[in-house]
């Protein structure tokens, strides 16, 4: 198995989904490069289950934290003054708390990637 | 024989490509770069919500909140729903009494469909991302 591979699996929580996409944005790379992106991508990246678990925690009482995570600030401000939309807001986030982390992830892996570049040029 | 199974195999993504939907193809040829994005769930969702509280202000119809079925009295987004309603059939005076946010969180959730239908386009900067 190679170094990026490696790298790959030891994030968290990591899915088939996420992995596909990682592989497929860090393709353009070379290997040394490829490593220096994931290190930058590994701290950009949002864990899925904590995500799940901040969305619990508007459950009691405190809602749109995951959404403040996640970078969505209006939509954080909108769930934590109306109690998550009257909680349904913060059920239908629990069913789709998946889908919300890897449209983060995805951007913060492109933004890795690009940010690497610029630097090599 | 294995040579007629391989070509078989490279057939179906071309029967695929055959059998999608005239839209799909008419939206690829007027938009080559991506820009509608699948319609994603968390947009219908969303959007079946807007439709169903703009229809609710005016028939007045069922409440959906599970703390007033717990019996509960008060909570801060009591009367969202109404206000996000009135400010869609354009009662704006209506729409601030029943709740002074609906206008701000109807602007939220179009954005919001409008992010996730048309990732390409950016409303606001990164830093602002509502």
């Amino acid at each position: 198995m190679n170094p990026v591979e490696k790298e790959i699996l030891l994030l968290p929580n990591m899915e088939g989904t996420e992995r596909i996409f990682l592989q497929n944005v860090l393709g353009e790379l070379n290997e040394p490069d490829q490593l220096t992106a994931l290190q930058i991508y590994r701290n950009k990246r949002r864990d899925p289950q904590i995500i799940l678990l901040l969305t619990l925690l508007g459950l009691a009482g405190v809602a749109g934290v995951h959404r403040f995570v996640l970078g969505q600030i209006g939509m954080g401000l909108l769930y934590f003054l109306t109690g998550g939309l009257c909680f349904i807001g913060t059920i239908i986030d629990l069913f789709n708390y998946r889908q919300l982390c890897l449209d983060f992830n995805q951007q913060a892996a492109a933004e890795a990637v690009a940010t690497v570049k610029i630097v090599r040029r | 024989m294995s040579q007629a199974a391989f070509d078989s195999s490279q057939a179906i993504p071309n029967r695929r490509e055959a059998s999608q939907s005239a839209l799909l193809r008419l939206n690829r040829r007027l938009f080559p770069v991506r820009v509608f994005n699948k319609l994603n769930r968390e947009a219908i969702i969303w959007l079946v919500a807007l439709v169903w509280l703009g229809l609710n202000a005016r028939f007045g119809g069922i409440g959906l909140c599970p703390l007033d079925a717990l019996g509960f009295n008060h909570c801060p987004g009591c009367g969202i729903g109404h206000s996000i309603g009135l400010a869609l059939r354009g009662d704006v005076s209506a729409s601030w009494s029943a709740h002074p946010l609906g206008i701000p969180a109807l602007a939220v959730l179009l954005n919001r469909i409008l992010l996730l239908t048309f990732p390409s386009l950016k409303f606001f900067p990164k830093t602002l991302q509502l």
